[in-house]
């Protein structure tokens, strides 16, 4: 057996007490230790009160108004070319006025010219950067 | 993973590539979360973690119609985007702060009592951010994403020896913050 308790140790002490973390190599004879071994549960049962506080850091979740700006942007998808150019922002106050100009309501106005901002902000992230 | 397994992502990529949008939202919904974890762990911020898994998105689907299967798993690809993006909001929060506090040694937000105490997510989450960098990719790598050690070591660019000192070190580290953040509570 080349996993000893010295092995162990160092194995549970990086990679904390889920066998499904070990080194898949190792991870048998780790588990053999640790059925035979005292002294292997004690060291697992320490670094499994580590793994549950760690497991209990929370996630904030993902905005709806992110992810359906990232799926307008999947490719395919329907697009309106040129917000990330000074042309887009151009476009985006035109459609603005023309908006204004032609519904004469206020908040759907704001609203319309929300989407036209949020698309030409998320044009204007990548477009030098990403592409090739 | 081997190089020999086949990527479980590929079949979703190549047909997100082609304009499938049922399968641009199964990445969405699989991918996206993951990546604010990710992100949201190395950073501690939720606005920030927030524009990196977005960015990391859009660069995918930027990269979907031109992925060559075999090459590298996506999600593994994913997490290097994400990961250097990360990075670069790092070195700018270090520059901003070493402008603006020139004499503080420590960059992170750090165990500051006045957030730490609230409760145990906000304590964990002070303790990871309070690690070194690497120690912190490391633990966040291999425990919140579960990648196995060649992948975490292979985004790291480290050994799989080193991988593991750093995830010792950090771990040790997490051990003496919580037990000085709460010295009397157990986990259960």
């Amino acid at each position: 057996m080349t996993v000893g308790l010295k092995r162990f140790e160092q194995i549970i002490d990086a990679y904390g007490a889920d066998p499904g973390r070990w080194p898949e190599a190792e991870r048998a004879e780790a588990e053999a230790l640790l059925a035979a071994s005292s002294e292997a549960r004690a060291l697992r049962d320490q670094a499994a009160r580590l793994d549950a506080w760690l497991d209990q850091a929370t996630t904030p979740e993902v905005s709806e108004l992110t992810t359906r700006r990232i799926l307008k942007r999947a490719p395919g998808s329907s697009r309106v070319l040129g917000w990330g150019s000074g042309a887009g922002w151009a476009a985006a106050a035109a459609a603005g006025i023309v908006l204004g100009l032609s519904f004469g309501n206020q908040a759907q106005v704001a609203n319309q010219a929300d989407e036209g901002l949020e698309q030409a902000m998320t044009w204007s992230v990548d477009e030098a950067e990403y592409f090739g | 993973m081997s190089s020999v397994t086949k990527d479980p992502d590929e079949d979703l990529v190549l047909r997100a590539g082609r304009g499938d949008a049922a399968a641009s939202r199964a990445l969405v919904t699989s991918k996206l979360p993951r990546m604010m974890r990710l992100a949201y762990r190395m950073l501690g911020d939720r606005q920030a973690a927030e524009d990196v898994a977005q960015e990391a998105m859009l660069r995918a689907w930027k990269q979907a119609p031109l992925w060559q299967p075999g090459a590298a798993r996506f999600d593994t690809w994913l997490h290097r985007v994400a990961i250097n993006l990360c990075y670069d909001r790092l070195r700018r929060r270090r520059e901003v702060l070493s402008d603006v506090l020139p004499e503080r040694a420590d960059e992170g937000p750090g165990p500051d009592q006045g957030w730490i105490d609230r409760d145990r997510a906000r304590q964990v989450e002070a303790a990871l951010q309070a690690l070194p960098e690497r120690q912190r990719e490391a633990i966040v790598l291999c425990h919140y994403q579960d990648l196995s050690q060649a992948e975490a070591a292979g985004l790291m660019e480290v050994s799989v020896e080193a991988l593991e000192s750093l995830l010792a070190r950090g771990r040790r580290g997490l051990k003496v913050a919580l037990a000085d953040l709460a010295p009397e509570r157990t986990v259960q």
